[in-house]
């Protein structure tokens, strides 16, 4: 008996070690190391960084890459940064800016403004990258003469000791905002590559950068270690280790402390976080929209029939009911409580009697399916909300087909062209991407020709200096856009920021994540 | 045996030809423009550039040149770059293939142990403990999906009670094998249940048909022990059916598990199928398809080959 009870303790005791053996710890942060998920380019596990020329605002990217200047949370008023001051000339076409002496690449090399102008250069050059950048470069004299075939530099761009000069054709209000967002790379490491494939350049495994950090380790789909970048001139980081992963499941591994920061908008995960105790968030007023995009050549053509699709759905209901706060039912580009608003731009009113009354006015066609496709399928949330608007659509006597897209959604929302409504989202800048739109000639101008008035009053906003003349522009595209109605606007979605209690030394005020700014990076702190 | 063999080679040859082109083809017809699911219009920076992509891809050429040229860098090892990462195929699949290799793998031989001692017992006797236990695994196996085994298991031991990680191949400071351990018990442990299941059924069906095979009774008439009737008659004979349900899952271990990959963010083949779908990465969707079908050709070819050992009278028929 006693020998029995002597085995049964050993297995006990064998037991509890493989258990312990085999317990994941949770790895909570420390001064050491935290633990960021973040979308990285490649898909199917961590591949490699995004290059900060298509989107700038991940954890990877504030880390490591540094523009001219660096923009507060707001995005709007900026300070130097590789620079050390800048200067317009009066009439707001020459740009002068002093790049700092001292600057040091990752691999030792100082940062040159050959390096700069090379960036600017080469973004015209590169297949892939944000229209924020394109729009404003394409501003620079002689930038229509570069591309990925034809020649490589903008005779506006010239450089004299450590200062470039840059003219414009016409004053561009967005150009410093731009150039915050816009980071700086080795010109020494990268002018050899193949810069029209630049997104997918292996450079991106292992970037030589400007920034407090480096790439420590990277272990291609498993995760990627930041590590602090010895060049880097300014505060040195308190945390040792940034190591960045994608995560499943976000809440759990919060829950468990395998993860210290990310940010989400989707509604689920941000729903389930409300019980995760050891976690803060930052609720972000962001300029991302979702909207239904309307092909104007079939049973829509008229614009009344377009119209009643304001009070055919009751999106005051639908769009709290399933994004809560996180959601806001927007009329148009501009928002209630945005500067320029144009407060007389009816808003959404359910009333299925207006709704039949204008489809008829309009001779609309209940015969004919409406085809409303979709993206973000994986996503519940959307596909809820775009089955309530087919279901109240279906009530007022429309025959709805609702279905994802069966190709990719470029070619099928702006070249193939096969649906009535098509649901759309948009991360912006500022609210010119929202009207650009609409100009854009790969966009709604491929799929229902030039929008000359669009096209006018966009290149007015960008060249717009004073408030004064924002003003009047903003208002004419808010009366166009309602005008015209080739989109219908459903909602803004706010982006929420989650960081671990444990974190100290983040921005008292928060960003867009989508975009670089002053978060201060370098000071954080673990306990 | 040889001219069994050549034929068999000689019926494999056509085979490959018609698949690749219907990979090929396939991916052409697909209503996805490569460089629009690279390039959203948002993100193209001039069309002048696109052009040039489209051009530098071979996008332009006639799709016959462009089947031929795929058919003779395929030969030459060239299996082109992926467009999601840029990366080369060789070098996605020279790191992927491990991670896909080393789950499968383990699976399939930690569930050919099981599968075979349960089934041997579950045969050999009949109503007993072991059959019982075989017939309700093999159902639970087989009517319930790999990807729901998984995430019930991860739920429980990752979520619940945090006994494993929830997921990844390899975590920040996981430096030796033993650091990684713990990651691989919940993705083999789902992916050896779901093979576990019908490698048992099969094995105790054959163990039931040698049971009642008149060398069997002669071996116990002369009173041979049980123990070595069960190993050394049964149990050998009974393994060349499932010898070749074996050979049919060698295609896994290239295709790796689409569903238990996702499910455990495991960075195998199963996962890179899944990203090159989604980005419409087709050079990618390709060499994988063509690769996974080659693997099923061989299965099939090495299936024929068992047979016929086991059989010879398949041999005679082969051509046929």
């Amino acid at each position: 008996m006693r020998k029995f009870q002597k085995s049964l303790g050993a297995l006990g005791l064998v037991a509890a070690l493989a258990v312990s053996v085999l317990a994941a710890p949770s790895q909570a942060a420390t001064n050491n190391s935290i633990t960021v998920a973040e979308v990285t380019a490649g898909g199917g596990g961590v591949q490699q960084i995004f290059s900060p020329w298509i989107n700038s605002g991940s954890i990877s990217h504030h880390a490591m890459f540094r523009a001219l200047f660096k923009a507060d949370a707001n995005l709007t008023s900026v300070k130097p940064d590789l620079a050390s001051d800048y200067k317009f000339s009066k009439d707001g076409k020459t740009l002068t800016v002093t790049l700092k002496s001292g600057i040091k690449w990752s691999d030792g090399k100082d940062v040159i403004v050959d390096d700069v102008v090379w960036s600017m250069n080469s973004l015209l050059r590169v297949a892939k990258s944000n229209a924020v950048y394109v729009n404003a470069f394409k501003q620079i004299v002689g930038s229509e003469d570069v591309n990925g075939t034809n020649t490589k530099t903008m005779s506006g761009i010239t450089t004299k000791g450590n200062v470039i000069t840059i003219s414009l054709k016409a004053p561009v209000n967005t150009f410093i905002p731009a150039l915050a967002q816009f980071m700086i790379l080795p010109k020494h490491v990268l002018a050899d590559e193949d810069i029209l494939k630049l997104d997918t350049n292996s450079y991106w495994k292992n970037p030589v950068v400007t920034g407090p950090y480096k790439i420590g380790t990277f272990s291609q789909g498993n995760f990627i270690t930041l590590v602090p970048n010895d060049k880097f001139e300014g505060v040195k980081p308190i945390i040792k280790e940034i190591n960045i992963i994608v995560s499943s499941n976000l809440v759990a591994d919060a829950k468990s402390g395998k993860l210290d920061y990310f940010t989400t908008n989707d509604p689920d995960t941000i729903r389930a976080m409300s019980s995760v105790s050891t976690f803060k968030s930052a609720p972000l007023d962001v300029l991302f929209y979702r909207y239904l995009v309307i092909n104007p050549t079939g049973p829509f053509s008229d614009v009344k029939a377009r119209e009643a699709l304001k009070f055919a759905i009751d999106w005051n209901k639908l769009i709290p009911a399933i994004y809560g706060k996180q959601g806001k039912v927007i009329n148009g580009g501009l928002v209630s409580g945005m500067p320029h608003y144009l407060s007389s731009t009816p808003k959404y009113k359910y009333d299925k009697t207006r709704a039949t009354a204008l489809l008829k006015e309009a001779n609309f066609d209940f015969s004919k399916t409406i085809r409303l496709r979709t993206y973000n399928q994986s996503q519940p949330a959307v596909m809820i909300l775009l089955a309530a608007v087919a279901q109240q659509l279906t009530e007022i006597g429309m025959k709805i087909e609702f279905l994802p897209w069966t190709g990719d959604a470029t070619t099928e929302l702006w070249t193939n062209r096969n649906y009535e409504l098509a649901l759309k989202g948009l991360s912006a800048f500022n609210v010119s991407e929202w009207f650009g739109e609409f100009s854009n000639m790969a966009t709604f101008g491929k799929s229902i020709g030039a929008q000359p008035e669009f096209a006018a009053l966009n290149s007015q906003l960008l060249q717009a200096t004073t408030l004064r003349q924002t003003s009047k522009i903003l208002t004419d595209l808010q009366k166009l856009e309602q005008e015209k109605l080739y989109k219908l606007p459903m909602h803004l979605l706010k982006q929420v920021v989650f960081i671990s209690k444990n974190i100290s030394g983040t921005p008292s005020k928060w960003g867009n994540p989508l975009y670089v700014y002053q978060n201060n990076i370098a000071s954080w702190s673990a306990n | 045996m040889v001219s069994f063999i050549v034929r068999r080679i000689v019926i494999l040859v056509p085979m490959a030809f018609t698949i690749s082109a219907l990979i090929f083809f396939a991916s052409r017809l697909s209503p996805i423009d490569p460089i629009n699911a690279m390039i959203p219009p948002d993100m193209a920076s001039d069309s002048l550039n696109l052009a040039q992509l489209r051009e530098e891809l071979g996008l332009n050429d006639h799709i016959i040149l462009q089947y031929f040229t795929w058919l003779k860098n395929i030969a030459t090892g060239d299996f082109g770059y992926s467009l999601q990462s840029g990366q080369k195929i060789s070098e996605i699949l020279a790191l992927r293939m491990p991670a896909t290799l080393e789950l499968v793998l383990s699976a399939l031989i930690l569930s050919t142990i099981l599968a075979l001692t349960l089934g041997l017992f579950a045969g050999a006797k009949k109503g007993g403990i072991a059959d019982r236990l075989s017939r309700v695994l093999g159902v639970v196996g087989i009517a319930i999906p790999d990807f729901f085994i998984g995430l019930a298991l991860l739920n429980v031991f990752a979520y619940r009670v945090s006994w494993l990680p929830s997921g990844n191949r390899v975590a920040p400071g996981q430096v030796t094998f033993w650091d990684r351990f713990p990651n691989y018990i919940l993705p083999v442990a789902t992916l050896t249940i779901a093979m576990l299941a019908v490698l048992i059924r099969y094995t105790r069906n054959s163990v039931l048909d040698t049971l009642n095979r008149d060398f069997v009774k002669t071996a116990r008439s002369k009173g041979v022990p049980e123990w070595r009737v069960l190993y050394s008659h049964v149990f050998r004979n009974s393994l060349g059916p499932v010898m070749v349900l074996l050979a049919f899952r060698l295609p896994l271990l290239v295709g790796g598990s689409i569903l238990v990959e996702t499910v455990f963010q495991w960075p195998g083949i199963g996962t890179t199928i899944i990203a090159a779908v989604t980005a419409s990465d087709y050079p990618v969707i390709m060499v994988v398809s063509m690769l996974i079908a080659m693997v099923i050709l061989f299965a099939s070819f090495l299936v024929d080959i068992v047979k016929s050992i086991l059989d010879p009278r398949v041999r005679l028929g082969g051509g046929n």
